[in-house]
């Protein structure tokens, strides 16, 4: 008695289909919820307008590769402090999160957008890490940001700030 | 970058290490404002300040698990709320104490304990409720009072204290240590007999409070009167007695402290012959007080060399200088004239107790005027005590040197066993000290590491109020290592503002990580809260600092029991009354997660 994967079709924004297994698009707490919300309505589409079809591949891909791990609480807003405090990225995510910025920051805002929290983690963590290290004006750099201090307002802020220079 | 809201900014900057969200502030407008109006960040960035790692004073502290348990002090702070729950137990017990997940209780007294002791040979001493629901009867084969037991089930251990009277007359007494294991698989602990069981004879007459310590380092300590005996349980042997055998008592009486490096800290407060001081009955003036430090590691000394201490550190009581101390607090105004420090401190100065601390806090009670009676605090750093060790050696004593030669290893003498010895005048290790006053005369008060935990019992008790209060002396707000030079900077700044800003963190319910059967999570109401910096000490000499949070809870709903209540300064213990059924009675948990 093979059971037949059950599956869920998602539609981008770009109004492309994916057929999903429903294990991997589970990882997203928002489809999940909709799919309770849709019930038994087979080969009903799920829309996903703020996901591109390239950025739904890629995380897709990292559905599929963590389909099997629990899935975290849906309340754990705050228990997952300690989880979001080791900055260590699994090994497989490192590689996988390897990707331009542009991809980068698109899959940070699917990821919170379809509230897949340890992707979103995964996101941040790669984001801080960039940061990490570096002076104000290498991070306006690396991120395009322009400097709307003037020189005095930056001066007093770096005096401000003295104790925590190392 | 901009394409992220602040929600997922503020995630990402929460990652940060310390360092990297000051840069952040730089970088744009945008990103200072997010970083400055985010209390999250703010308590985050205040948990990791404390990474900054000790001074390397000592490689004895460690500062990783500092960091962590600091860490999650901040971060609970957020929701200084307990958790509430509550817990059944034995209509004939009473809270005895709170210990980690233990809740431990015991047989309220009755008439009938001997006769029952007498039947069964056995006799309850406590019962350990794991969970709030688990339970273990601790009994121990002989009768004993109450008052010399001791528990410890960090490290399965239970000293109690039996008494045996050798003669008809009550004249003479021999003692009887007893170790157990609270935690044998069979019912009742067996007695460690086989290494641990120690006797001695009592050598001070009299049936005195006394008082067992559990040390963290598998030993422990019995105060008997004027004298400390200093026991290794493991080893089932005395390791060593202060003072030395027949030579002078300790005037301290409960003002010590072990540290986990094993240092003995005390009080020392010389008995003053005073004539006038003894017409008027009260006690001498405390103008002598110091701080001895004795290293436990170095005991005992060598032969012909006297008792004395590692380090002796002269306490601010004196009449000269108290008044500056206190002055330099800034709890004085410059104008007071009213204030007048001729009048030497009240009571001796006192250290507070504490199983494992990082930090000794020395309390010298002062009268500021006519009316007003505040503490004067004083926080010294472990790694401090140890860097004043290194730079001022002992002063070695060989016997001939002493008053009394014939008494080998005499402390100076009797009334002032420090007499000869030179003492370090506070002005030359104030740098390292931090101090402060307090206007809560009588507080109670735990120490955990770096942080004391304090409340006003009598406010708790009469009006069901609870104001905690939460002193943090980590590392960073006593010095901080200059990275290159080796040498130790004094960093004193703080962003008072931003710690303001916190206390406007928003509410939630905080799910605590211990939840025992019958978990319900309350909210307490209602619970105003406030954190704030404080610092400088001294404007010419800012060494350190501590910071201070507080929160106000409303308990009085929670206080209709009668019967003790217990508080381990994280959890409160109140009894609210009947439990149901007739033989039982409830208790509340108040956990606050601190």
């Amino acid at each position: 008695m093979a059971e037949k994967k059950q599956t869920v079709i998602l539609q981008t924004s770009d109004d492309e289909q994916f057929t999903v297994e429903k294990v991997v698009a589970e990882r997203s707490a928002m489809i999940k919820s909709m799919m309770e919300d849709l019930g038994d309505q087979e080969g009903q589409a799920i829309p996903l307008p703020n996901v591109s079809s390239s950025v739904l591949t890629k995380i897709l891909e990292y559905c599929d590769h963590h389909k099997t791990e629990p899935l975290p609480a849906p309340d754990a807003n705050d228990a997952d402090d300690s989880r979001r405090k080791t900055s260590e990225i699994g090994e497989w995510d490192s590689r996988w999160i390897q990707v331009d910025q542009e991809m980068l920051f698109e899959i940070i805002l699917a990821a919170n957008y379809l509230d897949i929290k340890p992707l979103l983690d995964v996101g941040c963590k790669t984001v801080a890490n960039m940061i990490k290290g570096k002076t104000p004006e290498e991070i306006r750099k690396l991120f395009n940001i322009t400097n709307d201090f003037t020189p005095e307002e930056e001066e007093q802020i770096r005096k401000e700030n003295e104790w925590a220079e190392e | 970058m901009d394409r992220l809201d602040d929600h997922l900014l503020s995630i990402i900057f929460e990652l940060l290490p310390v360092p990297d969200i000051v840069v952040c502030l730089q970088v744009n407008k945008h990103f200072n404002k997010l970083i400055r109006k985010n209390a999250r960040i703010e308590l985050s960035a205040i948990g990791k300040l404390h990474a900054i790692p000790p001074s390397k004073g000592s490689d004895r502290v460690h500062a990783r698990d500092e960091v962590l348990a600091i860490q999650g002090l901040n971060d609970n702070l957020i929701n200084l709320r307990p958790v509430i729950t509550t817990f059944d137990y034995p209509k004939n017990h009473e809270l005895y104490m709170v210990w980690n997940d233990y809740i431990i209780t015991r047989p309220r007294a009755t008439k009938d304990d001997e006769d029952e002791f007498h039947k069964t040979g056995k006799h309850l001493v406590c019962t350990l409720w794991q969970d709030g629901a688990t339970r273990k009867d601790v009994e121990v084969p002989f009768f004993t009072d109450r008052r010399t037991l001791a528990i410890n089930a960090d490290q399965d251990v239970l000293v109690v204290k039996e008494i045996e009277q050798l003669d008809a007359d009550g004249e003479e007494f021999e003692e009887h240590l007893h170790i157990f294991h609270l935690f044998n698989p069979t019912t009742t602990p067996e007695p460690y007999r086989a290494s641990s069981k120690i006797t001695d004879k009592r050598l001070e007459g009299g049936q005195g409070e006394q008082q067992i310590r559990i040390l963290p380092n598998g030993k422990f300590i019995l105060q008997d009167l004027d004298v400390l005996r200093v026991y290794d349980w493991t080893a089932g042997k005395q390791l060593a007695r202060y003072p030395p055998a027949n030579v002078g008592c300790w005037h301290s009486r409960e003002s010590w402290v072990i540290t986990s490096d094993n240092l003995l800290v005390a009080v020392d407060v010389p008995t003053i012959k005073n004539k006038r001081w003894q017409r008027a009955l009260a006690p001498p003036p405390a103008q002598f007080a110091s701080l001895a430090v004795f290293d436990l590691d170095a005991y005992p000394p060598p032969a012909g060399i006297a008792w004395t201490p590692d380090l002796l550190l002269e306490l601010p009581v004196g009449r000269k200088t108290l008044p500056s101390v206190v002055r330099s607090t800034g709890s004085v105004s410059k104008h007071n004239d009213r204030f007048d420090l001729a009048t030497p401190p009240f009571d001796k100065p006192f250290l507070l107790q504490s199983s494992d601390p990082s930090v000794i806090q020395i309390s010298i009670r002062v009268q500021l005027d006519n009316r007003k009676r505040e503490i004067l605090k004083i926080a010294v750093p472990i790694t401090g005590l140890r860097t004043l060790m290194r730079d001022h050696p002992k002063q070695i004593f060989k016997s001939k040197d002493i008053d009394q030669p014939e008494e080998r290893g005499v402390w100076g003498n009797f009334d002032n066993p420090f007499g000869g010895m030179e003492r370090i005048p506070f002005s030359q290790w104030t740098w390292l000290s931090y101090v402060s006053m307090s206007n809560v005369l009588n507080p109670q008060e735990f120490q955990y590491g770096w942080h004391v935990i304090s409340y006003d019992l009598d406010d708790l008790e009469d009006n069901g109020r609870l104001a905690l209060k939460i002193q943090d002396y980590s590392p960073y707000n006593f010095v901080k290592p200059k990275i290159g030079s080796g040498e130790q900077s004094i960093v004193r700044k703080y962003r008072i503002e931003d710690l303001t800003k916190a206390q406007k963190a928003k509410d939630s319910v905080r799910i605590g990580p211990w939840r025992p059967r019958g978990y319900t999570p309350l909210v307490c109401s209602p619970v105003p809260r406030s954190m704030s910096g404080i610092l400088k000490i001294h404007e010419k000499s800012p060494s350190c600092g501590s910071i201070q949070y507080s929160g106000i809870f409303m308990l009085d709903r929670y206080m209709k029991g009668d019967g003790p209540m217990c508080f381990d300064g994280k959890r409160l213990i109140v009894p609210t009354g009947l439990g149901p059924s007739s033989k039982l009675r409830r208790a509340s948990i108040l956990d606050f997660g601190v």
